[in-house]
């Protein structure tokens, strides 16, 4: 697959969704050849901005789009990398800078909760269609019914 | 674990590069480095392997807590991130 053809795949999988490729085509064409580069590699699409150990066991929460994709583009404006950004960066009113690395060193899996007080994350309902979120912010646009943030309610 | 070096005509700072070859923001770094004419060191961690890996990592945690690419180190100072104005500067002064 070339890079023009993975970028095209991922438009279509994430139009409409509210999830947006950065706008700088250079930079969102090397990143993705990176991808490519990393799938030849290790046999999956890992963060090219990351070292990866090449035991996707360990390196799950860092294939992309990673497990930290949402929040950081939420709280930031853009993933890790730089390759996912909200609509501000999109239309030109921010800039995507370097952000911290959210991942824990120590990554180990979260037990089962066993009642709704240990939840580890917030559920976020779109009121619209149902959908349920478990993050720490609801996104920016539903994935589903494509409404935006205001209409999320606390659920849990 | 072997240092790649880049020799240009601006020799005021001792500077380290920790770089992945596919990392954009690190080709940046390179970028960046080379235009202000800077003499840098640099290793592109995710072509090392075994023990050379890890000394590479272990080396990064003197100056971060969490593993994050690219590092930048400037007469020992850390840098983390294409903080293009913080770099600049740092070389130049």
């Amino acid at each position: 697959m070339s890079k023009h053809d993975l970028k095209e795949k991922i438009s279509k999988q994430i139009n409409g969704k509210g999830y947006y490729l950065n706008p700088d085509d250079t930079f969102t064409l090397d990143l993705i050849e990176s991808l490519l580069i990393n799938d030849k590699r290790y046999g999956y699409m890992f963060c090219p901005c990351r070292l990866a150990t090449g035991n996707r066991e360990e390196d799950l929460d860092l294939i992309c789009p990673c497990d930290y994709r949402d929040q950081d583009v939420v709280e930031f404006g853009t993933c890790y990398c730089g390759l996912y950004v909200d609509n501000d960066v999109v239309k030109g009113e921010k800039e995507v800078i370097p952000i911290p690395e959210r991942r824990v060193d120590s990554h180990s899996s979260q037990e089962i909760p066993t009642s709704l007080g240990e939840l580890p994350y917030p559920v976020f309902r779109c009121k619209v269609c149902g959908y349920l979120a478990a993050r720490e912010n609801p996104p920016h646009k539903c994935p589903i019914c494509g409404v935006s943030q205001d209409r999320f309610e606390r659920f849990l | 674990m072997k240092w790649n070096e880049v020799k240009l005509l601006n020799n005021k700072h001792d500077v380290k590069v920790f770089t992945l070859t596919t990392c954009i923001w690190c080709k940046r770094v390179k970028q960046l480095l080379e235009k202000e004419q800077c003499t840098y060191k640099f290793i592109d961690v995710d072509l090392l392997e075994g023990d050379d890996r890890d000394i590479a990592v272990n080396e990064i945690k003197k100056y971060i807590n969490k593993l994050s690419f690219p590092l930048i180190i400037i007469d020992e100072d850390p840098i983390q991130g294409y903080h293009e104005k913080k770099i600049r500067k740092a070389v130049n002064e």
